[in-house]
């Protein structure tokens, strides 16, 4: 699951604070702007309402002509009591003359308006109240009327109260339609952690993309491609245990069987004997090649490189093999046309002149000649070994390198592991292992070349 | 018994050869798959004992190609893993048997004498015919009860007659099933084994069918 990684980021949380805060900032930008609206929408009806009564006062005063006296007011006014919003209502009706004819209990002594014709917001008595005044055609008459703007802000606050209302009850159910829908989606994240977690380790095949959303196909691309180079080494090694046990098994199955034949045959205990001998000879040499080999693959680079003079080791791997030189009469040439050193493991550069050297003794006719040169050309030190036997055909140079390689055609009981160890040697110092025809078109050379490393 | 032994490891392939002869069995012995392929279009084998890393062409291409061509000479495969998808492989792709090395070679000729007699449709690991009893496993031969002693050749030529009663045998196929198929064989050699087969068991037993071979009829 994802919330148990190291780092703690959870997707949904982040999904969820996000969505959260967005429709928060969302809604207080709808609520500001219609509350700022709905303020404006009561102005103008209410600013209308007070036009119209100061109309029909207006209306109704001159058309009676009650003449009354001066500061008379009204005390049973229609505006009185009732509603809320009546009450806040109060008017006063002059003369041209400035005489105040009536007015509402509530009002004032003074004119409530300051100009005649236009809406006004004023301090009246120490309360915030909304003015308009209006003359009759025949300018006798003006009537003020006023009306408390508290009314008005009144009636904003409880529209935008409810629509606080609206938002705390639907606030919820929109964040748990958030919280569903995040977890449809992560719901895919789980389907597939699911699926690969059900996976057993022998199961490398790609993972079907078919239902994986859109987002996290590129997770399981790379997933898919890291698991069939996975696939491919296993395979390797897979291929590599069976060789191994193959190689290490038959010798045991020849020694077992001679030596079971000899307890029966009395014939056949001389052959055994020395069969027996050739077969333990050959199972500790391949043991030891083996070991070589993962000594090698589990290097990450030349640990302890040292000063190593090759034309030595070179006449000490000749020194060593004079046994199978001189069975065959064969003539070995050195011919050494550079004095200059090379930074490396002496043991594992020994294994590899060892390996590629006794290949062309293996391989040689008797009384042949195997050369052996140390040269230092186009800046690269190397050391070639010529054979006079029948060489590698084209299509089998890659694969003599293989491990477990043997040629069809192939001399000894070798393990097939001579040249796979020899070039993991010279990868390790940064040489190359190349096979060519000899100039006389008969034979093999073999040079290796450090191209990387040289010490002069 | 005339057993084709396929296996590209000289010291074992030795051996294998070795004991099977000293068992009184016939040997072919090749080291290459397409090679023992080939001997197998060519000779009547009782058995194959067929390697799988051989060289040439893989043990289990060979199998499945004999199988292919409708085959039926039991096999037994020698492999070097143990795995369980390994001998499923191998017994999928139509071996009868295998054993996984090192093994022991008197399990190996067990195993070896139990695929050829189930091969033959037989049970009992001896083979009788009138008052005839032979014991392959134990290369024992007895005449109303009493041992007869005969030589490996000997045995071969009469296991092979009463195995196949009916057929008859030219001096020529008898040879190749005796020899191994590399060997210089005399050529009255057959003869006499046939006459000595006959001072031990009686003239009857192996007729002439003069110019075309040897019968022993059912």
């Amino acid at each position: 699951m994802l919330s148990k990684n190291k780092s703690e980021i959870s997707l949904k949380k982040v999904f969820i604070k996000r969505f959260f805060w967005g429709a928060l900032i969302a809604w207080l930008i709808v609520a500001l702007a219609s509350y700022n609206s709905t303020r404006h929408e009561i102005d103008e009806l209410y600013d209308g309402e007070m036009a119209q009564i100061a109309r029909v006062l207006l209306g109704i005063y001159s058309s009676q002509l009650i003449n009354q006296q001066q500061g008379t007011q009204i005390t049973s006014s229609p505006f009185e009591g009732g509603e809320d919003y009546e009450h806040k209502l109060v008017f006063q009706i002059w003369d041209e003359n400035g005489r105040l004819l009536m007015r509402s209990a509530n009002s004032p002594l003074e004119p409530l308006a300051a100009e005649v014709g236009i809406f006004q917001t004023r301090d009246v008595l120490g309360s915030e109240v909304r003015t308009l005044s209006i003359r009759d055609p025949g300018g006798r008459l003006i009537v003020h009327v006023g009306q408390n703007v508290e009314i008005r802000r009144e009636n904003a606050t409880e529209i935008l109260e409810s629509l606080i209302y609206i938002m705390l009850l639907a606030f919820p159910v929109f964040l748990w339609l958030i919280h569903k829908g995040v977890n449809q989606g992560t719901r895919y994240l789980n389907d597939l952690s699911e699926k690969i977690a059900r996976r057993t380790e022998d199961d490398l095949s790609p993972i079907e993309t078919d239902d994986v959303p859109l987002e996290i196909r590129g997770i399981v691309d790379a997933l898919n491609k890291l698991m069939s180079k996975v696939n491919r080494m296993l395979g390797r090694e897979r291929q590599f245990i069976s060789d191994a046990s193959h190689e290490l098994r038959t010798p045991l199955a020849g020694i077992k069987a001679h030596a079971q034949l000899a307890l029966k045959d009395k014939g056949h205990e001389q052959v055994a004997l020395t069969r027996i001998v050739e077969g333990v000879d050959r199972t500790t040499r391949l043991a030891n090649q083996l070991l070589t080999l993962s000594g090698i693959d589990a290097m990450n680079g030349l640990e302890q490189a040292v000063d190593v003079d090759l034309r030595q080791l070179i006449e000490r791997v000749i020194e060593d093999l004079h046994t199978e030189i001189d069975q065959k009469s064969i003539q070995v040439i050195t011919q050494f046309d550079t004095e200059k050193r090379l930074l490396g493991n002496e043991d594992l550069l020994y294994t590899l002149l060892r390996n590629l050297i006794e290949n062309a003794v293996r391989y040689s006719p008797p009384q042949s000649e195997v050369k052996v040169l140390y040269q230092w050309d186009k800046q690269a030190l190397s050391v070639s070994i010529i054979d006079q036997g029948p060489g590698i055909p084209v299509d089998q140079r890659d694969r003599v390198f293989d491990r477990f390689y043997r040629d069809i055609n192939a001399v000894g009981n070798g393990s097939g592991l001579g040249l796979a160890i020899a070039r993991q040697i010279a990868s390790l110092h940064g040489a190359e292992i190349d096979l060519v025809l000899t100039e006389s078109g008969k034979g093999l050379s073999v040079t290796v070349s450090f191209k990387q490393n040289q010490k002069i | 018994m005339k057993i084709l032994l396929a296996e590209d490891d000289t010291l074992l392939g030795e051996a294998i050869e070795a004991s099977l002869r000293f068992e009184g069995m016939s040997v072919d012995w090749f080291k290459r798959g397409d090679r023992a392929e080939d001997a197998l279009n060519m000779n009547n084998y009782d058995a194959l004992i067929l390697d799988i890393g051989l060289p040439g062409r893989n043990g289990l291409e060979v199998l499945r190609n004999i199988r292919e061509q409708a085959n039926s000479i039991p096999v037994l495969l020698l492999t070097a893993l143990g795995s369980v998808t390994d001998r499923v492989t191998g017994l999928d792709r139509g071996a009868d048997d295998y054993l996984v090395k090192p093994f022991d070679m008197d399990e190996l000729l067990a195993r070896l004498r139990a695929l050829v007699r189930r091969a033959a449709g037989r049970i009992e690991p001896t083979i009788k015919h009138q008052d005839i009893t032979i014991t392959p496993s134990e290369h024992r031969v007895e005449k109303a009860g009493v041992l007869v002693e005969l030589s490996r050749h000997e045995f071969l030529i009469l296991c092979h007659l009463i195995e196949n009663r009916g057929r008859i045998f030219s001096q020529q196929a008898l040879t190749d099933y005796v020899y191994p198929w590399n060997e210089e064989v005399e050529s009255n050699t057959i003869q006499v084994h046939i006459h000595h087969l006959r001072k031990k068991l009686g003239k009857t037993l192996i007729q002439t069918r003069r110019g075309i071979g040897y019968v022993i009829e059912k």
